[in-house]
């Protein structure tokens, strides 16, 4: 018996010593991410549904970090809520969340005619014109 | 902001409370606790359920918090009408000093627990990865969308997204940001933190109504001191609900199975129905959380009143979650592969080792404490209590619990995702599902602290538990 609650005291401080050291301002990726997404939510004529999500792992020829295009891919969906992007470019919208390296690629093998609003820090929005 | 949030959150509180006692009229002030406890998960299931209909008729329009007021008024006429206020007293503490040794290492523990769970939110404010991939992520979608919440179950999502999953969080977030009108973190952060010490408060409840105070203590310690479950309970996800909800219902068993109560059986429908609203894995466990009670019931006279009472309880949140589930949810990802992968994956034999060495690495580090397996079961051989009362309670809530880990195991089996991957991210957080229910059974099980070093309390202890 004692050993139990002597055990569970002593997790229980080491759990508190352990996050004692965690950042106190947070971590303010989910922040950023959101302040990021601010200016095209409000360009986008659409305010629910589903609009298409192009990234570098979806550009032929272009080299990616899986893990890190799905962690971009969570963070943009968290932020673009109530709007569900899908992968794809089959939408009228499409969101770019493209290097620039990505973003010529793309432009020079898309097939139509697509209007690009650029809003700096990778982030384009793509409007499908022409099928 | 935050007690704004608490107290928004204490009007389902209140519901949930009142209902249980409405239903369970007990009039010892122990049960008070425990009728509180059990009130945490029925108040906060049945408002989140009640905000899925209303959202079906009602979405856009605000409105909701003013009925679940009135359903809080109503609840709070119907239980005064019968409560005797001068019965009313403040009970006296005359503690022993093992009792007092292990109240301060309590009040140690919710403080250093306390303290994790803060400095964790000051530094991950969404939660943890998984709360902000889907529970979070469910809740922005319906409390932003609007007329069109339903949106947050589009077929469109990449899998990882997990459209489909139950809605116990997520609504409750919603409800409570359309209450306060802004989308505040600190409402995800204060629901998470009641399942936490909700779940520490309903542990010690029952076993200071079923047993002892030290025995609660005790429980209420090993729980607290339960990093894994400190480090989940305070990551916004729902895995810490549907613990609560299963330690609610085998402490419901247990107090089903001494008083014989037959309104037990309502609330006991209603909190296993509850289960399949807070994750998938809950959906599992309304099938053995009813053969478990049906199996409760077995020498009963009255086993078929009994079975109309708990269908009762379990009518409203299972049509709800066949109406969420076949009517707008996705498909889950376990049907992706198709019946060949599943069954190729089925008598695939590596697949069964991956897991066996998943789960002995578990039984080193489980809970986050070195062994804590093997010291739980040592103790429960050491210390039992070695009587023969209960056992039917016992051997159905061990076989319950038993069962919903090994469908979990089944589920890695035939999962079509990359097993070890599925394995390494969630098999030490699922396990927490029925770790506070296995600790109230250890605890249940097994000598007081009071017994243990005052001989003489046997009796006393005896009458109390009547276990």
């Amino acid at each position: 018996m004692a050993a139990l609650v002597l055990s569970a005291l002593s997790y229980a401080f080491q759990a508190f010593n352990s996050t004692a050291e965690f950042d106190a301002d947070g971590d303010d990726t989910i922040e950023r991410w959101d302040e990021r997404f601010a200016k095209l939510k409000e360009k986008l004529p659409v305010n629910h549904g589903v609009v298409g999500y192009l990234a570098d792992f979806d550009v032929e020829g272009i080299e990616s970090s899986l893990a890190d295009q799905e962690a971009e891919y969570i963070l943009a969906q968290y932020s673009m809520a109530p709007i569900v992007l899908a992968r794809s470019t089959h939408y009228e919208w499409i969101i770019g969340n493209l290097s620039h390296q990505a973003y010529t690629t793309w432009l020079d093998s898309a097939v139509g005619a697509y209007e690009v609003t650029d809003f700096r820090d990778n982030l384009y929005l793509i409007h499908r014109v022409e099928p | 902001m935050t007690l704004y949030s608490i107290g928004v959150f204490l009007v389902p509180l209140g519901i949930g409370s009142l209902i249980v006692h409405l239903l369970w009229q007990d009039s010892d002030p122990k049960a008070a606790l425990l009728k509180f406890g059990l009130g945490i998960g029925v108040g906060l299931g049945l408002t989140s359920l009640l905000y899925f209909v209303y959202l079906i008729f009602f979405a856009g329009r605000n409105g909701f918090f003013t009925i679940m007021l009135c359903l809080l008024a109503i609840l709070v006429f119907a239980a005064s009408r019968n409560f005797d206020f001068r019965r009313l007293s403040i009970p006296r503490l005359n503690l022993t000093w093992v009792q007092s040794i292990l109240l301060a290492a309590l009040i140690g523990s919710t403080v250093l627990a306390a303290g994790t769970v803060v400095n964790m939110n000051r530094a991950r404010p969404h939660g943890g990865f998984d709360a902000w991939l889907i529970w979070n992520r469910a809740s922005r979608f319906i409390y932003r969308g609007g007329e069109e919440w339903k949106t947050a179950f589009s077929p469109e999502f990449y899998f990882f997204f997990q459209a489909d999953y139950p809605l116990f969080v997520p609504l409750t977030n919603a409800w409570v940001w359309e209450t306060m009108n802004t989308e505040t973190l600190r409402v995800p952060f204060v629901q998470t933190s009641i399942y936490l010490f909700g779940s520490v408060f309903l542990i010690f409840s029952a076993l200071h109504f079923s047993r002892s105070l030290g025995q609660a203590t005790l429980a209420a310690i090993v729980l607290l001191g339960t990093t894994t479950y400190i480090s989940v309970g305070s990551a916004q996800m729902a895995d810490t609900p549907l613990a609560l909800l299963i330690l609610a219902v085998t402490i419901l068993f247990h107090s089903f199975s001494k008083t014989r109560d037959t309104n037990l059986s309502a609330v006991t429908g209603f909190t296993v129905g509850l289960c399949g609203w807070a994750k998938n894995e809950g959906i599992i466990f309304i099938i053995l959380g009813s053969l478990s009670f049906y199996f409760l019931l077995i020498q009963e006279r009255n086993k078929a009143q009994e079975i109309s009472r708990y269908l009762a309880g379990l009518v409203l949140p299972l049509i709800i979650i066949a109406y969420f589930k076949l009517g707008l949810a996705p498909s889950n990802y376990l049907t992706e592969g198709g019946l060949q992968e599943t069954l190729q994956h089925l008598t695939d034999l590596s697949r069964y080792s991956i897991i066996g060495r998943a789960i002995l690495g578990e039984l080193r580090s489980f809970a986050g404490w070195f062994y804590a397996i093997p010291m739980f079961i040592l103790y429960y051989f050491g210390m039992n209590k070695q009587d023969n009362d209960g056992s039917r309670w016992r051997i159905t809530s061990i076989a319950m619990l038993s069962l919903q880990i090994l469908s979990y195991i089944a589920v890695y089996v035939i999962t079509p995702r990359p097993l070890e991957f599925q394995l390494a991210h969630s098999l030490d957080r699922i396990l927490l599902h029925v770790y506070p229910a296995f600790l109230f059974v250890l605890f249940s099980s097994t000598v007081t602290p009071e017994t243990l070093f005052s001989p003489s309390k046997i009796e006393t202890q005896g009458l109390q538990s009547g276990n």
